[in-house]
C-alpha cells in the first residue's frame, strides 16, 4: 500500500488524550514552555535588583566611608543598567507560541531570548557581584577592626587578601552564573541550536 | 471566532495534534504534556486567528512551533525492529501498517519528521518551506532523502 494512503487512514482515537480534551479546563492549564520559565525568572531578577538597590540607597547615606560609597554607587549604577536591560527583555518576550513565524524563526526567537538572558547574567557575574563583595569586604574589615579604611588597607596583608578575594570571586561568580544558567537551560539551548543547524543542513 | 467555534474546529482537526504528538513524544508522560501544551497554546492564541490561512495550516504551525520549543523529556526511546509500537502507545488504536509507518518516521531526525508529515498531509514544497523556514529547494532535497530512507525501512508495505 502507498505510504500516503496509510498516513491518511484515520489514526483512531487516543483514549488518554481524548480524556484530556474532554476536561476542557484550558484556562487552568499552566504552560511548561521554557520561555515562560525564563520570563518568570526575569521578573524575579527585576524584583531582586529593585530590592538590592533599595537596600543600597540608605546604606549610601549611613556609611561614611568613601571607598564603600564608591562601591555602592557602582553597584547601584550597574543594578539600574542591568535592571533596564532585564525589563526590556521581559517586555519583548512573547511567551505565546507564534502562529505566524516559521519554525526556524520561532526557534531563533527562543534561542536569542536565552542568549540575551545569559549576557545579563554574565554582566552580573563579572561586575555587580565582585563590586558588592569588595564593598562588603572593606565595610566588614573596617567595622571589625575599628580602624579607618586607610589604616585597614594600609596593612599589605589586607590588600593581598582583598586582591585574592577578587581573584577568586570574579571567576567564581562568573562560572557560578554560567553553571546555573547551563543547569537551568543548557540542554534546551543545545537542542534549539542543534535543531536550527539541522534545518540548515 | 467564538469559543464554541474554536472548540469545534479543534476537535475536527485533532488528528493533526495526535499525529504530531505521536511522532515527537518520548514517553506517555511527554505525550500528555505536549498535547496539553498545544491545546493551551491554541486556546491562548485562537483569538488572533483571522482566517487568512486554513485552520488546519494554522494549527499545524502552532503544533510544530510548540513541539520544537517545548523542553521534552530526554528519555529517548530507540525504535528497533524488536520494539513494538504498541508497547509505547497502548492507549492508541491504529492499524499495524500505520504503526509501522510511525515507527519508521520516528527514526528520522526531528526536523525531517516535520517535513514528511507536512508532505504526507498534502502540503507542497513551497508551503512546507514557508512553515518550516527553509528554501523550497532544500525541502525537495530533504524529501528525496527521507523517501529513500523510508522506502528502505518499509520495503514490504
Amino acid at each position: 500500500m502507498n505510504i500516503k494512503n496509510i498516513w491518511d487512514q484515520p489514526s483512531g482515537s487516543d483514549t488518554e488524550l481524548n480524556k484530556l480534551f474532554e476536561q476542557k479546563d484550558f484556562r487552568n492549564l499552566q504552560s511548561k514552555l521554557p520561555l515562560e520559565k525564563l520570563k518568570k525568572n526575569l521578573f524575579m531578577s527585576l524584583l531582586l535588583a529593585i530590592l538590592i538597590t533599595a537596600v543600597y540607597l540608605p546604606l549610601f547615606y549611613f556609611i561614611h566611608i568613601w571607598q564603600v560609597q564608591v562601591a555602592l554607587c557602582i553597584g547601584i549604577l550597574f543594578n539600574i543598567f542591568v535592571g533596564v536591560d532585564t525589563w526590556k527583555l521581559y517586555k519583548n518576550i512573547n511567551v505565546n507560541v507564534s502562529t505566524t513565524n516559521s519554525l526556524k524563526d520561532e526557534l531563533q526567537k527562543n534561542y536569542s531570548s536565552f542568549q540575551k538572558w545569559w549576557r545579563i547574567q554574565e554582566r552580573l557575574g563579572l561586575f555587580v557581584y565582585p563590586i558588592a563583595a569588595t564593598g562588603g569586604f572593606i565595610l566588614g574589615g573596617v567595622e571589625g577592626s575599628g580602624k579607618s579604611v586607610e589604616a585597614f588597607l594600609y596593612n599589605p596583608k589586607m590588600l593581598l587578601v582583598l586582591l585574592v578575594t577578587l581573584l577568586v570571586l570574579v571567576p567564581l561568580c562568573y562560572f557560578g552564573a554560567k553553571w546555573m544558567f547551563n543547569f537551568a537551560y543548557g540542554k534546551h539551548l543545545k537542542k534549539l541550536k542543534a535543531t536550527i543547524d539541522e534545518l540548515n543542513d | 471566532m467564538s469559543e464554541k467555534e474554536f472548540l469545534s474546529q479543534l476537535k475536527e482537526h485533532q488528528n493533526i495534534i495526535y499525529k504530531l504528538v505521536h511522532l515527537y513524544a518520548n514517553s506517555e508522560e511527554d505525550k500528555k504534556d505536549l498535547y496539553q501544551e498545544i491545546v493551551l497554546q491554541a486556546w491562548k492564541t485562537y483569538s488572533a486567528f483571522r482566517g487568512e490561512a486554513k485552520f488546519s495550516t494554522w494549527l499545524y504551525r502552532l503544533c510544530l512551533n510548540t513541539i520544537f520549543t517545548f523542553q521534552r523529556k530526554t528519555n529517548r526511546i530507540e525504535y528497533t525492529d524488536t520494539l513494538k509500537y504498541e508497547q509505547q502507545y497502548s492507549s492508541t488504536s491504529t492499524s499495524d501498517e500505520a504503526e509501522r509507518l510511525y515507527k519508521a518516521i520516528r527514526t528520522l531526525p526531528e526536523t525531517e519528521r516535520a517535513v514528511i508529515s507536512l508532505h504526507l498531509d498534502g502540503y507542497d514544497n513551497k508551503e512546507v518551506s514557508e512553515l518550516i523556514g527553509i528554501t523550497s529547494n532544500l525541502v525537495g532535497v530533504k524529501l528525496h532523502r527521507i523517501k529513500q530512507h523510508l522506502a528502505t525501512l518499509l520495503k514490504d508495505i
